[in-house]
């Protein structure tokens, strides 16, 4: 009974270790709500949130099929905890209030969050920002903040995640290249 | 028999000496390690008839005999009358005539060649190769394998494009393109 209860005492730092670690990954999660009345301005949306089962399922559908860049796709996300993304379309420039996406940023200027790269661009006001949060050695999360006139994408990684590998996969196996072109006609009709 | 003489060497037994005597030859001396024997005898192996091996050569000699016996009457060209409906029965792939000859004595041909089949089997080409592997990846994936891998790949190609597109604007391939959705909810 000693032996158990010495045990169990041993075990609580870990568990706390454990806890915390998860708690501080969790931190890497932004906030979207505010942007939910984006989905009746835009012309095309995309909302995706994946975590939990729903990933682990992904994740074995990833081994399970038979491809290079499956095994890839599976190799860069392997640590993947949670992935959240919205992306908007617009018809029109300023159809959204460019205040809500600083907001996004405004929650990447918190502790924890180091800027990787920015990307400033007077055509279309563009605008990418990539941010990483580490704990320790470990990524345990990932931000990337696109805006422009007519489109706004946000992409909310919780897990490391190799990114110089995504950054190639890019067009591949089922990963569309979506280069959609600023003044092209390859916008499809929304569903 | 003098039991004390036996166990202690104590008193005579005229019996037990004279068993020692006779095997003295034997007795152990601590000085000298035992003799080999002068001569050593090797008896001749006795050379034995192994019934057992003869009968299973004769069964399977005899076996021989009896399978080549079959395979001989059941070749056609051993027999006139049942060559002629082997011909007559083969004749879109033998094309070798059959004319009474002068001969009374039947004429002892070479086995004929038993027709070959062929099965054609039509190239894969690489569009039927495709075609055959990506239905092998749907046929395994559940609806709910299916929606998850979806809405993965989906959120993975929004990240790796919003990726690409910083890449290749650090590197300096400032493309004309940008990052809008692709599939709609």
């Amino acid at each position: 009974m000693r032996n158990v209860i010495r045990y169990s005492l041993k075990l609580i730092p870990l568990l706390l270790f454990a806890l915390a670690l998860s708690t501080k990954a969790q931190d890497a999660r932004l906030h979207f709500e505010h942007l939910t009345g984006l989905e009746t301005k835009a012309r095309d949306v995309v909302e995706v949130n994946i975590d939990g089962k729903v990933l682990d399922l992904a994740k074995r559908v990833l081994v399970k099929v038979n491809d290079p860049d499956a095994k890839k796709v599976g190799q860069a996300i392997a640590g993947l905890q949670a992935i959240y993304v919205r992306a908007y379309t617009f018809e029109n420039a300023g159809e959204y209030n460019p205040g809500d996406i600083d907001q996004i940023r405004a929650q990447l200027q918190g502790p924890g969050w180091q800027r990787l790269a920015n990307v400033r661009s007077k055509k279309d006001n563009q605008k990418i920002d990539v941010y990483t949060m580490f704990t320790g050695d470990t990524m345990s999360g990932v931000a990337v903040i696109m805006s422009q006139d007519k489109a706004v994408a946000l992409v909310n990684v919780i897990g490391p995640i190799d990114i110089d590998l995504l950054a190639e996969l890019g067009g591949k196996l089922n990963i569309p290249e979506m280069d959609i072109d600023t003044g092209g006609s390859k916008d499809k009709p929304k569903n | 028999m003098n039991d004390e003489y036996l166990w202690n060497k104590t008193g005579t037994d005229s019996e037990i000496e004279g068993l020692e005597n006779e095997l003295k030859a034997f007795r152990f001396s601590a000085d000298q390690p035992p003799a080999l024997p002068a001569r050593i005898e090797v008896l001749p192996e006795k050379r034995t008839f192994n019934f057992f091996k003869l009968g299973f050569a004769v069964a399977f000699a005899a076996a021989v005999v009896v399978a080549m016996t079959l395979i001989w009457l059941r070749t056609p060209v051993n027999h006139p009358e049942k060559r002629s409906e082997f011909v007559k029965s083969n004749s879109e792939n033998v094309a070798v005539p059959i004319s009474p000859g002068p001969f009374s004595t039947p004429i002892m041909d070479p086995p004929m060649p038993k027709p070959k089949v062929i099965n054609f089997k039509p190239p894969t080409t690489n569009a039927t190769r495709a075609v055959k592997i990506t239905a092998k990846k749907e046929e395994k994936l559940t609806p709910e394998e299916k929606h998850a891998y979806d809405q993965l790949m989906t959120a993975l190609a929004i990240t790796s494009n919003e990726l690409k597109l910083v890449k290749d604007k650090i590197n300096g391939r400032d493309v004309e393109r940008t990052a809008a959705p692709d599939r709609q909810k």
